[in-house]
């Protein structure tokens, strides 16, 4: 055999050996086949004039109920929805003293965390003294959420007693009616004084640094009880892990959740609760599903400020969806921190396995640690990992060699709140491989508990065309498939034709708030039980669906 | 962005609508015998029937009402007369040329009968249009 002859067949197997690691080795390797990806909807098969199609998510195609409770066992054949009791008997059953949830303390700049015993006794403490103050079943909390004290109190209305919890994003103009007892931070104080509430609770007892600020009460006839007090309270005997608490079908239709937002409210009802928490918990595929080695951190607003926002009131109600769904799963610790402390070096310390930021705190984390990272001139081997990493994703495989974080985060939920600063699925190609994680798109809007629609789990792509180049912005965002809880369509909007399937988003479920006495939420929600949401975009032929921005 | 990375088409770009018309859903509205018999399984996929006056999507019983099922002959056509005289003959089934059946000579039982269908009907399938005389379209 001539060398020549030799040369040839070291070529061709080595083509040989490249094509097949190509075609069928990575192949081989894809999470899901390509044609998954391309029907990620059900779609109905007729369409109504000036309307799409109706799109439900694979998990709950036309023809099945879509997702509305926790389907919780009564008696031998019966199911039940379940409610938020059922949640907390749920996680005192599942106890372990290991399980914690960690606030973060703004004082001292720590974590605090609290075992499920702990937070049991804390919540009766409080709810006897919510008994005790209030002769009306309603607490008001005008409070950040970002501290261990306002969820206790929001749990406690939750999990105890059947309070209903109203969450003012903006102080009152005048004392509601329904609303007696009031929660809120020791600087709000003069002006829930001025809107005679009697009964006030403070969380921030003159015990955070402020002293020089403490209010002087001219009147006796307020009662004013500090949150510490309550919770140092020795005399009440309570036991730590009993929870007194028998099904009974009015639980069902109590109203845990009444969010005042702008001097408007809107009802959430335990239905709406216990589908979008099935959902969520759906959203996973089995075999990745949350378990007892879980460590999720859930980013927050600050501790000390109440911004006014929707979409900080939306932030609030998924760090609440979340804690919720991981009371039912065994996650084994949740960490709640402002998302202004959270960075790679924080990532690192904690080692989450499940993250949950709202897209902007994604931007600034790419922006601001992943491409400085990526342009540095130190760790070339690093960098070519993390490329190949990006490129085995944007082909539909799951890789983690190209990280660069040291932590075990394995999947990141990513809140948007359609803000300007979308992630393009460039964006989130960078992200998923410097985590080496998968990456869930959540779509908020109010009044909708929990997401309207989310991205697929193994949903990799990136897409073309995505950037207007003349503008150097982007033209769309993908949002993905509707919620389990939720089917969608959309309707002639202007310019835009359903017939080409684009136009404003329509959305029927069991996540919806109610909105109460006239209200545009009640007027626009009569059309079949079909509620415009005010986003705008297409359906696409992969049966996602596409913003317009 | 690296540069060897894998794009893939974006599902919404004008003229990405390219799926056949089979797989689009159909309009909701006015049915005739005539556009109603395209519907019959044998052209499409989609089979529709009408009872009472109304258009249900029955494609998911195509077992039934598929070629060689035992409703075969209702498959793109009034089922109305058939189902309320519980016969599946041809002569029951008026073809697609042939005005609606007025069905104004029922008795009593085959008029409730045919309620009882509908109500079938109206819970198992899709309803996706009325049907009528091309001369009130």
């Amino acid at each position: 055999m001539d060398s020549y002859t030799v040369l040839l067949t070291v070529v061709g197997g080595i083509v040989i050996i490249c094509l097949v690691y190509d075609t069928v080795y990575l192949e081989s390797l894809k999470d899901v086949h390509e044609l998954a990806l391309k029907e990620q909807s059900s779609i109905s098969s007729t369409r109504k004039t000036g309307e799409s199609a109706i799109y439900r998510s694979m998990d709950v195609m036309h023809g099945l109920p879509l997702t509305f409770g926790l389907q919780i066992r009564h008696g031998i054949y019966k199911v039940r929805n379940g409610n938020l009791k059922d949640i907390w008997k749920l996680a005192l059953e599942n106890y372990n003293e290991d399980r914690k949830l960690s606030y973060f303390d703004g004082k001292d700049k720590t974590l605090k965390s609290f075992n499920f015993k702990e937070l049991n006794v804390n919540f009766q403490k409080l709810a006897a003294k919510f008994k005790e103050l209030s002769s009306m079943p309603i607490i008001g909390i005008y409070l950040p959420v970002g501290r261990i004290e306002s969820l206790s109190i929001i749990l406690t209305c939750f999990f105890f007693d059947g309070f209903t919890l109203k969450n003012f994003n903006k102080i009152p103009l005048r004392k509601p009616l329904d609303v007696e007892l009031i929660c809120c931070l020791k600087s709000d104080l003069p002006k829930f004084v001025e809107l005679s509430f009697k009964k006030i609770i403070i969380v921030d007892d003159g015990k955070d640094g402020n002293d020089e600020n403490d209010y002087e009460l001219n009147t006796n006839d307020i009662f004013l009880v500090h949150y510490s007090d309550i919770i140092n309270n020795s005399a009440l005997q309570v036991s730590s892990l009993s929870y007194d608490y028998t099904y009974s079908e009015e639980e069902d239709f109590r109203i845990p959740l009444i969010e005042d937002i702008n001097f408007k409210d809107i009802q959430y009802y335990q239905l709406n609760f216990v589908s979008t928490i099935a959902s969520l918990m759906a959203s996973v595929p089995r075999e990745h599903s949350w378990n007892e080695e879980d460590i999720m951190l859930i980013g927050c607003n600050e501790f000390d400020t109440i911004l006014p926002s929707q979409s900080s009131v939306l932030t609030n109600q998924n760090l609440i969806v979340k804690i919720l769904c991981a009371f039912v799963s065994t996650i084994n610790n949740i960490i709640v921190i402002p998302e202004s402390q959270i960075s790679f070096q924080t990532i690192t310390d904690l080692n989450p396995t499940l993250l949950c930021l709202t897209e902007s705190k994604y931007h600034s984390l790419l922006n601001q640690e992943i491409k400085p990272m990526l342009s540095s001139s130190t760790g070339l081997i690093r960098k070519q990992f993390f490329h190949r990493s990006a490129l085995l994703f944007s082909r539909g495989i799951y890789s983690q060699f190209g990280s660069l974080i040291n932590s075990d985060v394995r999947i990141c939920y990513s809140c948007n709140l359609l803000s300007e600063e979308a992630l393009s699925t460039a964006d989130i190609n960078i992200l998923q491989t410097a985590f080496g994680s998968r990456f869930i798109v959540e779509t908020f809007k109010i009044p909708v508990l929990g997401p309207i629609l989310k991205t697929n789990f193994y949903d990799y792509r990136i897409l073309s065309n995505e950037i207007d180049n003349v503008n150097k912005k982007l033209k769309f965002r993908k949002m993905g498939v509707a919620a389990n809880c939720l089917e969608l369509k959309v309707k002639d909007f202007k310019n835009f034709q359903s017939e080409n399937k684009e136009g404003e988003l329509v959305i029927r479920g069991f996540n919806i708030g109610t909105a109460i006495e006239s209200n545009d939420v009640q007027k626009n929600n009569t059309d079949e039980g079909w509620m415009p949401i005010g986003i705008y975009g297409k359906w696409g032929e992969d049966g996602c669906f596409y913003e317009y921005l | 962005m690296p540069d060897s990375i894998v794009i893939t088409d974006d599902p919404i770009s004008l003229g990405s609508n390219s799926s056949k018309d089979d797989e689009e859903p159909v309009l909701e509205g006015k049915f005739t015998p005539k556009t109603l018999y395209k519907f019959n399984g044998f052209d499409t996929e989609k089979i529709y029937i009408g009872v009472k006056g109304k258009v249900y999507d029955v494609s998911k019983g195509r077992n039934f009402y598929g070629p060689s099922g035992p409703y075969s002959n209702f498959a793109g056509h009034d089922a109305s007369r058939g189902l309320a005289l519980n016969s599946f003959d041809l002569e029951c089934v008026r073809s697609f040329d042939e005005p609606l059946d007025p069905l104004d000579d029922l008795t009593r039982e085959q008029q409730a009968s045919l309620d009882g269908w509908e109500e079938m009907f109206k819970e198992k399938y899709p309803c996706i249009g009325t049907l009528v005389n091309e001369d009130d379209l």
